[in-house]
């Protein structure tokens, strides 16, 4: 191993907690996101040499982690596995011990509730740009979508999000939206 | 007269903006309280999504994706169950540590609550550390229990960074607790960081923001402090931390360069 590749390997670690972050965003799961992350470093590392020094390698391996993930979503769409609905009750959250940290923890878990309901595409623009911190041009460039596009998306997604969670919840107490 | 499309109101929120087109933005949001009220929703779907996925950053990454990465031998194969390893673990690692360490962890960690929900601690940033920065040095160079000053105090309030422990982890690397404090000794940041023996490259596995003071109210998404502290554990459990290096042994692998 040189010593650049190394060095290269010990940025994509650096890297990982936000993959898995994005991976998430994308997945709703963490057993399915890790499972992403994972497949899209063992890809990165098998094509190092398409990776362009002096470029982001974060947009990168944010690149290859959404394909990895869509690959995923095709196969398991083939298989006629059509329960696609992100594992919202492992992402509530666990360990809540204090009454306050219950509600906001609640809150959180049904933001990403909604999220995981949001279209594919709007989704993906929220995870890399409102969470990730990309800027509109980076999805664009890295989605090949022109940024207008990308602004549009991104809007959609953010008010259709405030609405759903100004809608009162139908089970006051319960995470919306939870897969019955 | 400017229209307002949701789109530049966004950008607005999101500061993403040339100084002239915020300027004009601006401007004709002073006659305008429906646009300001978008302008204020953008902002709040930002803070809402972000801190919604905001643990995700601060939890240890399961050994087998830094084995993947990193090319190394993988001794699990499955995530490691943090919730049935991290409580026995980190009980037994707080118990063998020197009385000084465990009082300053207890400070540090057991009795953190977190300030509010921040990006991750750049001065003891996740990955490997540049070299000649003070936190390399610290690692490469300091026993445990002695407060190094920094050129500055830093933006996050912290002027001094302190080795807390040393160990092994369960592949053999010396690994080290270490810990930024502010000027009143109390630990703001504390991070976990292992050397790689071949490179001598010390490499931060962790970190988290604590604080020995009670959150500011009136923020809606306060994660707990537990979260963060047990981010920690988690990450020391993961590593395989039972024991702290007794001082003597610190002080021989320090002189050898941790040979």
């Amino acid at each position: 191993m040189t010593a650049a590749e190394t060095d290269i390997r010990h940025q994509i670690v650096a890297l990982l907690p936000r993959l898995r972050r994005f991976a998430l965003t994308l997945a709703g799961s963490r057993d399915l996101a890790d499972d992403v992350v994972q497949s899209a470093c063992e890809k990165a590392l098998g094509r190092l040499d398409q990776f362009m020094p002096g470029t982001r390698l974060d947009s990168w391996m944010f690149q290859i982690v959404r394909t990895t993930f869509i690959d995923h979503i095709r196969r398991q769409k083939r298989r006629q596995h059509d329960d696609l609905t992100p594992d919202l009750v492992e992402s509530l959250p666990s360990d809540a011990r204090i009454h306050e940290q219950t509600v906001a923890r609640a809150d959180l878990a049904v933001v990403r509730a909604e999220i995981g309901r949001l279209p594919d595409e709007q989704r993906e623009v929220l995870a890399l740009i409102t969470v990730e911190g990309l800027s509109y041009q980076d999805a664009a460039d890295m989605l090949g979508v022109p940024i207008g596009t990308i602004m549009s998306r991104l809007s959609r997604a953010r008010r259709k999000l405030a609405r759903a969670l100004d809608a009162p919840p139908a089970r006051p107490g319960h995470a919306e939206g939870l897969p019955q | 007269m400017t229209r307002l499309t949701d789109e530049m109101l966004m950008a607005y929120a999101d500061g993403a903006l040339s100084e002239a087109e915020r300027a004009e933005i601006a401007a004709a949001l002073e006659s305008d309280a429906e646009a300001r009220s978008i302008v204020a929703e953008f902002r709040r779907t930002a803070e809402i999504s972000r801190a919604a996925f905001a643990d995700v950053l601060t939890e240890p990454v399961p050994d087998r994706l830094v084995d993947t990465v990193l090319g190394t031998q993988t001794h699990a194969t499955n995530v490691v169950d943090l919730a049935r390893t991290r409580k026995p673990r980190s009980t037994m690692w707080r118990t063998a540590i020197p009385l000084a360490a465990s009082v300053l962890l207890v400070i540090g960690l057991a009795a953190a609550l977190l300030v509010r929900q921040q990006p991750p601690a750049q001065l003891i940033a996740l990955g490997p550390v540049p070299s000649a920065t003070s936190l390399a040095d610290v690692l490469e160079t300091k026993p445990s229990g002695t407060p190094v000053a920094l050129a500055s105090r830093t933006s996050e309030g912290v002027d001094r960074l302190m080795v807390v422990a040393t160990f092994r982890d369960r592949k053999e690397r010396i690994c080290r607790e270490v810990e930024a404090l502010d000027p009143s000794m109390q630990a703001q940041i504390a991070g976990v960081a292992c050397r790689d023996p071949a490179s001598g490259t010390w490499i931060v596995e962790g970190s988290a923001r604590i604080a020995a003071t009670a959150p500011p109210s009136g923020h809606d998404f306060i994660p707990s402090g537990a979260d963060q502290k047990d981010a920690l554990d988690g990450l020391l459990a993961v590593l395989g931390a039972t024991r702290a290096l007794p001082a003597d042994e610190e002080q021989g692998l320090l002189a050898s360069g941790w040979k």
